[in-house]
């Protein structure tokens, strides 16, 4: 099968659904005598037995509904059935009878055809859709560099949306109306032929100018079509790039853009409904203007006696049924040419070559074989798509298993072979071979398992950390889906019909062989390797850590989280480290706590009841005034603010470092300046409630080490303790759910595992302090065996859309962990940890050439960098200047 | 340990002593005190630098990787400055600075410092003063240590 779309629609909806087509044409056809009948036997009923037209006499009968086949228009009918011989009372009952049959049946045809023709186009724009994204997955790399996303997804969505309404009406509507419009002209003629001819005149004028005035109806259909797919692909990169466009200040010129892309939109709309009313206009004169014909024309002609009036009046009511369907004919041929262009736009897009051909990505659910023999480059150039060369010549051998640096600036070349290798780039000249195999002969199913490839810019999709990591093992359905959650015979039926292929999608997709695994521990030891190997594993560890303990306790014991905490506080002193916790203790303050912390002594369900968020009519503001601490915490907000505006004033340039404190608001500076001024000299009882809450939402977020504006006294410290318990009696019952108090004896679900734990808080400010408690913690997790569970939670983060809540560098570490982890056999790292600092990479790059030298696991390695430290751990480095090799050596 | 006393202690340290003193608490408020036990590094070489400190207390040793061995270049004592260089230019630590006694440092964040010497073209010039100095030092030890090999 060719890999170019079909540029013409009714081919593409011909060749896909021929035989559906005929068929919905054979009903239709079928289904017109009982449409004509149902129209006559009101006035048989009329005529007949109510006016009692043939029924005379009280014993007269007739013949009821009989069944002949000849000419409407003239005599010598062929008749099949006598019909019924019937009296008034029972052909009343019949013909009634017969109706309602008769709208039955047609009730039941349409119900048939509109379904049939409904399920066609649905399937034909399944079947588009599917054939569109599967296009998608097989461009040739560079492609993806050109399009932007939200095109192409509108177009999916949105453009081909209107193709499956039509899809169904192709070939049978415009045939039914052809019929019934020809039915209408020959009975005309046929009355009277000077009529007919008139008739004919304008229809072929009408058919012939209305569609020609459409086609600037359609040239601006196209442009709205294009403007708007511009607008969506702009307006998504003001989403991507909001936060880069605000600090710049560019936020005007988009504003400035938008308004010049509305105005464009407009114009061509408001140009399309002018066009399309004066089109309409003219056809519904033309359409009026047949019978002006009528009746002037046909009304002179039967003056003078040369046309019979009973012949004129048929002729004016047959005319009745032609506007009707030669309108819908034109508005069908419309719509034709209007999905038929978007269709072709469509095609333009999607139409890339050459594409990656299917049998490349076919599904293997078998283990694939080792790839076997060097990689060999002979006389490779490249070029860049402004057809700068990148690299000239290239004449290179790399074993397999082979261990190998590439050198070399940005632009000299050195990751044009790590490119070339993983075919992101094809070379303009020269041959790149694997073995006796050509490079680009390799299916990708093979290569993306055999070989590994790292940019510095992994993509993850939306999704927890696992998952991402888990992606690069998703290779085909491996385990049948759970039972009652597979494919039913329906799904599967109809993804035939739309030439969708039968992938379970709730199949088991992870290739636990490539991970070296066979069950869900083994892969689970995996994901801790890997992880380690790059150095993440501390990362995901503290997001373990720093999970609320009610997020997700499932297997695992509270009691197991208690055993830990004195544990830890047994080896704390023990190791005399006592003095790098502050530890939770219901009697004294806790100077590492901001003050709201202090008060709660404990952990809040949700942020809304964090100092800042407390909404203005909380009930939690009266629990302050207990023992006055209200206008002690008033007294040190105030002066923390003082402070904060003379050093910052009102506008402040150091918005940075504001932002840090977390103490004010850098917005509302100035607010902050006027309540100063406000209740500068006045008395709490007299101070405003606002200006109160303000002050004291700024001393509940102080802490002093943090801070060190030296503000808090032991009085103060003193009254917070106190006022814990009676802000514990204190809150009000529907806020006595949203707080759980720390507890020796207890596990805190609202706290996060650390705090749980520790049971206190690392006191800032003593260099190692982190250091030494996490791999304390560690250690004693590790022998609890909890280690991979608090990983596991820390895996489970969300690291949002492409991982933009990860670092850089760590999705730079997760997404060679990813690689790692399905174990190539060949692994090109391209800068790909380029956004770490060089002694964490060196120890990254350590650990891979152990394990790459190890028997069991065995890879090659091709490190691309420009850092001359990294390049020396390897065994050969290959240097590069302006796109040249210049050196090949074997350090030793 | 308040702000105001790191302000005044900032404004000893010479490469401060021009900076008005107003902007010397942002910048203390912006830092955060650190305390180093005898022994602990400082700073590593060969790390990221992304922060540099001032001694309030204490002293501490820098040292760097010699061919021979890891030798100790300079000690350092209060209000003397300490991982500048590294913020200066995108490099990794050029020596390890490891207490030689307990040791208070305030530690002042990369961009904070890069914005002080944006502000204050005096604190630049001091820099530059500094680094002079170093270099001619560092120039005049290489030519000894050159006389001495030949």
């Amino acid at each position: 099968m060719s890999d170019r779309m079909e540029r013409n629609l009714f081919k593409y909806i011909w060749s896909h659904s021929k035989r559906q087509q005929v068929w919905i044409l054979c009903i239709v056809a079928l289904s017109m005598p009982t449409y004509f009948l149902a129209f006559d036997i009101p006035k048989l009923i009329v005529n007949g037995p109510i006016q009692g037209k043939g029924f005379e006499t009280p014993d007269a009968t007739q013949s009821v509904l009989p069944i002949s086949i000849g000419n409407p228009f003239g005599d010598g009918s062929l008749t099949l059935f006598e019909g019924f011989e019937l009296d008034r009372m029972n052909a009343l009952i019949a013909l009634s009878m017969a109706f309602l049959g008769y709208v039955v049946v047609n009730g039941m045809f349409k119900l048939y055809i509109n379904t049939y023709k409904g399920r066609l186009g649905e399937r034909m724009l399944r079947r588009l859709r599917y054939q569109l994204v599967d296009r998608v997955l097989r461009f040739p790399f560079p492609q993806y560099r050109r399009v932007r996303s939200s095109e192409i997804a509108t177009m999916i969505k949105d453009e081909v949306d209107p193709l499956g309404g039509f899809i169904g009406e192709a070939f049978a509507t415009p045939a039914f109306l052809v019929g019934q419009a020809l039915s209408a002209l020959i009975f005309i003629m046929l009355q009277s032929w000077v009529l007919g001819m008139v008739t004919l005149g304008i229809l072929v004028l009408q058919t012939g100018l209305i569609p020609k005035l459409r086609v600037r109806l359609r040239q601006l259909a196209l442009q709205r079509q294009l403007t708007a797919r511009d607008l969506s692909g702009r307006v998504s990169e003001i989403v991507d790039g909001a936060t880069d466009i605000r600090l710049n200040d560019g936020t005007n010129f988009e504003r400035s853009d938008i308004a010049d892309r509305l105005a464009r939109i407009f114009f061509i709309r408001f140009d399309f409904y002018q066009w399309k009313f004066m089109v309409k206009f003219i056809n519904n004169f033309l359409a009026q203007f047949t019978p002006f014909v009528f009746y002037l024309g046909g009304g002179i002609l039967a003056i003078r006696g040369s046309l019979d009036i009973g012949q004129l009046v048929a002729v004016i009511a047959a005319y009745k049924d032609l506007p009707g369907p030669v309108k819908e004919l034109i508005d069908w041929d419309y719509q034709r040419l209007d999905v038929q262009v978007k269709y072709l736009q469509v095609v333009n897009a999607f139409d890339v070559t050459p594409l990656a051909p299917a049998i490349s990505q076919e599904v293997k659910s078998e283990n694939v074989k080792s790839l076997v023999g060097p990689i060999a480059f002979h006389q490779v150039s490249a070029t860049d798509e402004s057809g700068k060369s990148l690299i000239t010549g290239l004449d290179l051998s790399i074993g397999l298993h082979e261990e190998v640096a590439a050198l070399g600036a940005t632009g000299d070349g050195a990751e044009v072979v790590g490119e070339l290798i993983a075919r992101l780039i094809s070379p303009s000249a020269g041959t790149i071979n694997i073995g006796a195999t050509a490079l680009a002969a390799i299916p990708e199913w093979h290569t993306g398992r055999r070989i590994g490839y790292v940019g510095a810019e992994p993509f993850f999709a939306h999704g927890t950390a696992r998952d991402a990591l888990l992606s690069g093992l998703r290779h085909a359905p491996f385990r049948p889906a759970p039972e009652g959650k597979g494919m039913t015979p329906l799904i599967v039926r109809e993804a035939k019909a739309s030439g969708n292929p039968v992938l379970d999608r709730h199949a088991s997709w992870i290739d636990y062989a490539a991970a070296g695994a066979t069950n869900d521990q083994d892969l689970a030891d995996r994901i801790t390797w890997v992880l380690r190997i790059v150095s993440l594993e501390e990362d995901f560890y503290a997001f373990g850590l720093r999970t609320k303990l009610a997020d997700d306790t499932e297997g695992e014991s509270e009691e197991m989280f208690l055993n830990a905490r004195r544990i830890f506080l047994e080896r704390l002193t023990k190791d005399d480290n006592a003095a790098d916790v502050e530890p939770f203790d219901v009697t004294r303050f806790n100077s590492q706590m901001t003050i709201f912390q202090n008060l709660v002594f404990g952990a809040v369900a949700s942020t809304e009841l964090l100092p800042n968020e407390i909404p203005s009519d909380s009930p939690l503001w009266k629990t302050l005034e207990a023992g006055g601490l209200d206008s002690k915490l008033y007294a040190l907000g105030r002066e923390a603010s003082a402070v904060i505006v003379d050093l910052f004033g009102e506008v402040s340039d150091n918005m940075k470092i504001l932002e840090r404190l977390d103490l004010i608001d850098p917005t509302k500076l100035t607010e902050y300046s006027a309540a100063l001024g406000k209740t500068d000299g006045v008395d709490f009882a007299a101070v405003a409630n606002a200006d109160r809450q303000r002050f004291i939402r700024v001393a509940l977020s102080y802490s002093e080490p943090r801070h060190r504006l030296d503000l808090l006294d032991d009085d103060l410290r003193q009254a917070v303790v106190d006022s814990r318990i009676t802000f514990r009696e204190n809150l009000p019952p529907e806020l006595a759910s949203e707080f759980s108090f720390h507890d020796a004896d207890q596990i805190n679900p609202f706290a996060s595992l650390q705090d749980n734990i520790l049971f206190g808080r690392i006191v800032d400010g003593r260099a190692g302090a982190v250091d030494r408690i996490s791999a304390l913690l560690r250690e004693i997790l590790e022998e609890l065996d909890l280690s991979y569970a608090v990983l596991e939670r820390g895996l489970k983060y969300e690291i949002g859309s492409g991982g933009r809540r990860l670092s850089l560098s760590q999705r730079q570490q997760l997404g060679l962990a990813r690689v790692l982890l399905r174990r190539p056999e060949f692994l090109i790292v391209n800068r790909g940890l380029n956004a770490l600092d060089n002694r964490t990479v060196e120890k990254v790059v350590q650990s891979i050439l152990e394990i790459a030298h190890s028997e069991s696991e065995k890879f090659g390695v091709l490190w691309i960098t420009s850092t001359e430290t990294q390049a020396s751990m390897f065994d050969r480095v290959l240097k590069f200047s302006r796109g040249e090799l210049v050196s090949d050596e074997a350090v030793k | 340990m308040s702000l105001e006393e790191d302000a005044l202690l900032l404004a000893k340290v010479e490469l401060f002593a021009n900076v008005a003193p107003r902007r010397l608490k942002l910048l203390a408020l912006a830092s955060s005190r650190v305390l180093f036990a005898p022994g602990q590094d400082l700073c590593v070489e060969g790390d990221e630098g992304y922060e540099a400190f001032i001694l309030i207390s204490g002293e501490a040793d820098v040292k760097i990787k010699t061919p021979s061995g890891v030798a100790t270049v300079a000690r350092l004592k209060r209000n003397d400055i300490v991982g500048e260089m590294a913020i200066l230019r995108d490099m990794p630590r050029n020596a390890t600075v490891t207490a030689a006694s307990d040791v208070t440092t305030l530690r002042i964040g990369k961009q904070d410092f890069l914005n002080l010497m944006k502000e204050f073209p005096e604190v630049t010039v001091e820099v530059m003063r500094s680094l002079a100095e170093r270099l001619a030092r560092t120039t005049s030890e290489l030519a000894n240590a050159r006389a001495a090999k030949a």
